[in-house]
């Protein structure tokens, strides 16, 4: 029976096909890494506004020492630490795909440190009793340490903000920043995961009860 | 080290896969004239025909099927009509008995029950003509079906044509029944692609609900696979091995049953699934230059493509299983944080095949499919290709019998 070999092979067609799927490729890697840009330069802009606005609740604190000014500086400062707290998942969220920036980082370090110092300053005048929590941490060589990160969270969700808040302030040990250095040194922090519960400190890794029992206010 | 590795397979597959969308979309812009032209219908050819109807337990549907050939349009010396029983427990051997008549051509015969494979051999070896087509008994042809598609065996190399497959659909549904509007899609889109892949000679299956064969090919390359439960993409395969031709008709239509509700179609689909696998590995040795367009880049290409979809779904549920607590806070912005480079071209992807869907219902101008209808299908798509791959793997895995 007929059987010539008739079995099409379409080369021109092929190479064309692998030109356009390069093509549309590149342009797909392109237009991602231009998202992740924009991404890290939004969050910058962020971190900036931040600054910005702590720097002007700071002069508000310095300016009126009333006790009667404490709900206002209060609820500002409250404002502002959610969002730096938002700002530090967004940047560990881009960490995990990959995309991240030291220089970022380390300027968010100074965001949270300075609403640190606030905060305590805060919580002197205006006799408020929330809870502060220095988190350091590593991502070289301390497997517990995202695990704690994590504990941490559900452990405040656990016990909610009332009467008093649990406020986070986490930073990378490992990661050249003269402020968590500082941080370190001034509270003796040598290992890592390693929590400062209003000024005491507690090393090594700490499972969800212990947490639980370490931050009830 | 081993992040390295799943980003270059990660980039891999997803290149690979663009490459194959891209090249049949590139297939239909070189072709697209051709798919829209069908062959004229040329009443001075006319080879002798045998159509052979297997069934069991097909009482419902059996008199419809045969009344449809013995009303289609073509010379009745030239037609023979062959009805194999394959054992039914049902009405179905008396209904077959009670439509023959003086003269119309028609052949009943009952044998034990061996499997639809056994019953078209059977009827095969009773053949007398040299076109022999294959038909559902829960199938109906058109009148002009039988016209439609022997213009295509004017092509000597042509061994076996496949007709136009389309679903019965229940008027009382009104287009409202998803399981029904989603196959209503599946199919039109599959007869398109299938159209498509006889520009690079690479058609794979010849539908059961009504092919053509030349009677030689059976005596060449044997009759249909008893061993395999998808009878009529083994022999597509077979055909294909020996380097013969496979033609589609868009326009010869034939109307099919179809599963009704989910528990059915995840059945069919799961015999589906497991006997083209099967098939698959039998027919590794395709994957061959020796196969040009075929063998070189479709089959290959299709299982990668396949394997990108599932580890794309798997991939999507352990993030969702391992992700990290914070997440919860940022919501919505978390997915547009997520979009990595990959991603990107995942959405190109998508977007191609959404234009090829679109491209591949625009043929059928009479078909009513409607936006929404469009959308569902879309959407529900790759889930359901996931589940019945899932559950064809867990029963490949159970190594259960492979049954009807």
């Amino acid at each position: 029976m007929p059987k010539e070999n008739h079995r099409p092979f379409s080369l021109p067609l092929y190479i064309v096909a692998f030109v356009v799927a390069v093509l549309i490729f590149i342009i797909g890697i392109y237009v991602g890494t231009i998202i992740d840009k924009t991404h890290l330069s939004n969050i910058s802009v962020d971190v900036d506004k931040n600054l910005q606005r702590l720097e002007s609740t700071q002069l508000l604190f310095f300016l009126d020492d009333s006790p009667s000014f404490c709900t206002v500086l209060n609820s500002e400062l409250e404002k502002l630490e959610t969002d730096t707290e938002k700002i530090g998942q967004k940047l560990d969220l881009l960490a995990d795909k990959g995309s991240s920036d030291p220089e970022l980082k380390k300027q968010y370090f100074v965001l949270e440190a300075q609403s640190y110092l606030l905060s305590k300053k805060i919580n002197d005048r205006c006799n408020v009793k929330d809870v502060l929590v220095l988190y350091f941490y590593s991502n070289n060589n301390c497997e517990k340490c995202r695990q704690q990160g994590e504990e941490l969270l559900r452990a405040r969700d656990q016990i909610g903000s009332h009467p008093n808040r649990i406020k986070f302030y986490s930073f990378d040990g490992d990661l050249d920043s003269p402020v968590a250095d500082a941080l370190k040194q001034k509270y003796n922090a040598t290992s890592y995961p390693t929590i400062v519960v209003n000024q005491k400190l507690f090393e090594g890794y700490k499972d969800l009860d212990s947490l639980i029992k370490i931050l009830k206010p | 080290m081993s992040l390295q590795i799943v980003r270059v397979v990660e980039y891999a597959i997803a290149f690979l896969t663009l490459y194959l969308t891209v090249f049949f979309i590139l297939l239909y812009i070189k072709y697209r004239s051709e798919v829209a032209k069908q062959p004229k219908t040329d009443k001075h050819f006319t080879p002798s025909l045998s159509i052979i109807i297997p069934a069991f337990n097909e009482e419902d549907t059996l008199e419809k099927c045969i009344k449809s050939v013995l009303n289609a349009d073509y010379p009745k010396d030239k037609l023979e009509v062959i009805i194999v029983d394959d054992g039914s427990i049902d009405n179905t051997y008396n209904i077959a008995l009670s439509l023959l008549k003086n003269g119309n051509r028609l052949r009943v015969f009952t044998k034990k029950n061996q499997g639809k494979a056994a019953a078209l051999n059977f009827g095969i070896a009773k053949a007398k003509n040299d076109i022999i087509a294959t038909l559902d008994a829960d199938s109906y042809i058109e009148k002009n079906t039988i016209w439609r598609m022997l213009p295509y065996f004017k092509d000597k190399q042509v061994a076996a044509v496949t007709a136009a497959v389309k679903i019965v659909e229940q008027k009382s549904n009104k287009g409202r029944n998803v399981i029904e509007f989603i196959q209503k899609i599946e199919y039109l889109f599959t007869l398109f692609s299938r159209k498509m892949l006889t520009f690079v000679e690479a058609v794979t299956v010849t539908p059961g609900p009504f092919s053509m064969f030349r009677s030689w090919v059976f005596k060449e390359i044997g009759g249909f696979d008893t061993k395999s439960i998808l009878e009529d993409q083994e022999i597509a395969l077979r055909i294909q091995k020996h380097n013969y031709k496979i033609r589609s008709s868009m326009d010869a239509d034939v109307y099919t049953e179809i599963p009704r509700n989910f528990n059915e179609l995840l059945k069919q689909r799961i015999r589906w699934h497991r006997g083209g696998f099967h098939n698959t590995i039998k027919y590794l040795s395709l994957i061959s230059p020796r196969y040009g367009d075929f063998g070189l880049i479709i089959m290959p290409l299709t299982i990668i493509a396949l394997l990108a979809l599932f580890g794309v779904f798997f991939v999507a549920i352990l993030n969702y299983i391992s992700q990290p607590y914070y997440l919860r806070y940022l919501g919505f912005e978390a997915l547009w944080l997520s979009l990595t480079p990959i991603h990107i071209v995942g959405i190109i992807i998508l977007a191609l095949n959404f234009l090829w869907i679109v491209w591949g219902l625009a043929q059928f101008k009479k078909e009513n499919v409607s936006a929404w209808q469009l959308i569902v299908y879309i959407i529900s798509y790759s889930y359901l290709l996931t589940i019945y791959w899932t559950a064809a793997i867990i029963k490949e895995i159970k190594m259960e019998k492979l049954s009807w």
